[in-house]
């Protein structure tokens, strides 16, 4: 059986980081697939997760727009919002990842690699309960407005650093 | 490249159904957890709980629910995980459910996510998000899907463990 879904890179940081990012990222694959595991703040809350990607360096331009929709501890209504023309994307905006309630997120690079459409990237988060204002679920689909191959991606909470033990993983999915 | 996203065991409901579906002796040799779950309730009750290590303890969520029309968000200090289709849902007719469990073989607590649907041929249907957290520091090595009041899987119903490597 062809092996469909690959790791290709990790990072467990061994010190508090302020982003993380993944380069020269072969296009080989159909789609990608960006794991959270036990990503927390250094110090603080955080106010959103952030992410940008580009070919060769990442895209700082206001090329990104998202819609967002969730829930959090503070109300118990659910919300939806929309940003357009931003500098990133994102993968968690009304959740806030802390020093104690950790994040989790699978972000979907959907057909990353071609050179002719702008690039969806779909977004699953959750915070863990705990928190009285910032825990909660997330799902945000992100548009990238370019139609270059995406080989390099960042991902950084707004301000401030993640901690000591956060682990993102990089898989590749091929569809044969 | 190594193989990194394995069937780990799969259970399948046989006639007369089953109380619960638990997955036990999990290895340790993997970075996640991901159960995908085909199922539905012989009765009305069709809320699932979770169990990891048969541990029924220590467990809190936050739920996004749409229901077709509204959505609505909930939280509680239990191991609720979803809901699935009960027997009051259009016949033949199985929910899909899916748990992600990070990093569950660490010592750190066990952060975990639901993506969910309550299939229905009627206006009215159901969708999940759920953000969870087990605060236990042990490794997982069982997981268990139940209903806490009188329902029982239906026959037909799988679940599938997989393992995924990150190297």
């Amino acid at each position: 059986m062809p092996i469909t879904y690959e790791p290709i890179a990790t990072t467990t940081l061994g010190s508090a980081a302020a982003d993380v990012t993944f380069s020269s990222i072969s296009g080989s694959y159909t789609d990608l697939i960006l794991s959270f595991s036990n990503v927390k703040m250094a110090s603080g809350t955080d106010t959103a997760i952030n992410f940008q990607v580009g070919n060769g360096s990442v895209d700082t331009g206001s090329n990104y727009s998202f819609t967002i929709m969730g829930a959090r501890s503070a109300s118990s209504t659910p919300f939806s919002n929309r940003l357009d023309n931003t500098t990133t994307g994102r993968s968690n905006w009304y959740t806030s990842i802390t020093t104690s309630q950790a994040g989790i997120s699978l972000m979907h690079f959907m057909n990353y690699s071609n050179t002719t459409t702008y690039k969806t990237i779909l977004t699953n988060s959750r915070v863990d309960p705990g928190d009285a204002n910032y825990s909660g679920v997330e799902t945000i689909v992100n548009l990238w407005r370019s139609t270059s191959a995406i080989n390099t991606i960042k991902v950084m909470p707004n301000s401030g650093n993640f901690a000591t033990g956060s682990m993102f993983t990089l898989y590749g999915i091929k569809s044969a | 490249m190594a193989n990194t996203y394995e069937a780990i065991a799969t259970v399948t409901v046989g006639s007369g159904g089953a109380a619960d579906i638990t997955f036990s002796s999990i290895p340790a040799t993997y970075t996640d957890l991901i159960v995908k779950l085909s199922g539905r309730s012989t009765t009305s009750d069709a809320d699932m709980y979770i169990a990891f290590n048969s541990n029924t303890s220590n467990y809190s969520r936050r739920v996004l629910r749409g229901n077709g029309s509204a959505a609505s968000s909930t939280s509680g200090s239990d191991r609720y995980v979803g809901t699935i289709d009960s027997s009051g849902e259009t016949a033949s007719t199985f929910g899909n459910w899916e748990i992600y469990v990070p990093n569950y073989a660490g010592s750190n607590n066990k952060s975990y996510s639901i993506d969910s649907v309550e299939e229905n041929n009627a206006t009215q249907a159901f969708q999940y998000f759920i953000a969870g957290l087990w605060s236990n520091t042990s490794a997982i090595t069982s997981l268990k899907l139940e209903f806490i009041a009188a329902g029982t899987f239906a026959q037909y119903s799988t679940a599938t463990l997989y393992g995924i490597k990150n190297s």
